[in-house]
């Protein structure tokens, strides 16, 4: 999987820059992104890299790390 | 000829009702073709039954349910075999012009915002319910959609429903105020007072400022813009005090002859009120900021507000709402 691609995603939804972007920041709390965000960006990711990420284990990703985590481990 | 989706297998009341509305809708006006998605076989039967042929209907059979208890985002990313998710990626693809539904608001929610995708320049697709007044028809948006909204969004539902009204209403600039607890300008939260200098800035909305929910009903204003919360809590008070009150006053009526000669007395002045205060005749909720028409139907609809919803959903083609939006957050 393209990590930086990934990144990219996950930045752009963050609005930010793709180099500003910290592993360990917390969607809600330090990117302010909302439920309906998440699952947005979720479904970018899916359709980019042509998976499936668990809901379970969608319902875990707190933090842009999870993210990288979940889509890496999905089939 | 437009192409109008029906939701076959949302709604409390089976399917009768919303195919003898696709059966007089067709009596009327042959040029429209229906496609309904749901049981094919349950669908044909039905139409058999009533010995009506399926000219100008197509069927998209579908397996899986959305049911009200399902987690709304879940459901469209594992249901991609039932209706609403069926209808979402038709309508993202123009195969249909509108998908007309009365099944899970959360859900056709999550299809409009995640498989239709939001029109650009806005955030949150958002639920416009339409209420009767004193004077015109209002628009309460958000009615529920977005509980947690931001001021920008706030404006963007003053853009959208402003186009909406126009056309759905034949109203050139509709007034729009915005729910607050006061109507000074500095009255209000933090997520209204922010919104409130958005729209006071946007000369191209007839925009009058904070308006009271007590003087909603007595029709000061076309459009009523708030959060999804606030709106929420607004139309359930509304509904429930209109509701008790109907109570107590057939109570009264039926509790003595003389209060029941009376009741005979003010049946017709009651029946007038009642018709006027009648919202299904303007057919269903519209979920705005969405790229298609989708338009949401009360869950215990019968025959007559599937066909306003029908006829709304014909009216708004006619007038190209979804090109008139589009353009509109370009500029």
């Amino acid at each position: 999987m393209n990590t930086d691609k990934l990144k990219e995603i996950i930045a752009k939804f963050a609005r930010m820059d793709v180099k500003n972007l910290d592993l360990n920041a917390d969607f809600k709390n330090d990117l302010h992104l909302d439920s309906i965000d998440l699952f947005q960006m979720v479904m970018e990711v899916e359709e980019t890299f042509n998976i499936k990420i668990d809901n379970e284990q969608l319902l875990k990703i707190k933090t842009v790390s999870d993210a990288i985590s979940a889509a890496q481990n999905a089939k | 000829m437009y192409n109008i989706g029906i939701d076959a297998m949302g709604g409390d009341n089976g399917i009768e009702y919303l195919i003898d509305a696709v059966i007089d809708s067709l009596n009327n006006d042959n040029n429209v073709t229906f496609t309904l998605f749901g049981n094919e076989n349950e669908i044909k039967n039905v139409f058999n039954s009533k010995n009506v042929s399926l000219s100008n209907i197509n069927i998209i059979n579908c397996n899986d349910k959305i049911e009200m208890n399902d987690h709304p985002v879940f459901a469209i990313r594992e249901k991609v075999d039932s209706s609403i998710v069926k209808s979402a990626n038709m309508i993202k693809n123009r195969e249909i012009d509108a998908f007309i539904s009365a099944g899970s608001t959360g859900a056709l929610i999550a299809a409009a915002q995640f498989l239709v995708k939001p029109i650009k320049g806005v955030d949150r697709p958002v639920l416009g319910a339409i209420l009767p007044t004193n004077k015109d028809p209002m628009i309460l948006i958000d009615s529920g959609c977005n509980v947690d909204s931001k001021p920008e969004w706030l404006y963007q539902y003053a853009k959208l429903s402003n186009i909406y009204y126009s056309l759905m209403f034949d109203k050139k600039r509709p007034s729009i105020g915005l729910l607050s607890v006061g109507v000074e300008e500095n009255k209000g939260n933090i997520l209204t007072k922010e919104a409130y200098k958005l729209l006071k800035q946007d000369s191209n909305l007839n925009f009058i400022g904070n308006v009271e929910a007590r003087d909603l009903m007595y029709g000061i204003c076309d459009i009523v813009v708030t959060d999804g919360f606030a709106g929420n809590v607004f139309l359930k008070t509304y509904e429930g005090t209109a509701i008790l009150l109907l109570k107590l006053i057939k109570e009264q009526i039926s509790s003595s002859i003389i209060s029941k000669i009376g009741g005979l007395l003010i049946k017709p002045a009651m029946k007038r009120i009642l018709k006027k205060y009648d919202a299904t005749i303007y057919g269903g909720a519209p979920i705005l900021g969405t790229d298609g028409l989708i338009i949401k139907c009360h869950g215990n609809s019968k025959k007559g507000e599937f066909y306003s919803s029908i006829e709304q959903v014909k009216n708004l083609l006619n007038k190209n709402l979804i090109t008139n939006l589009n353009e509109s957050f370009v500029r």
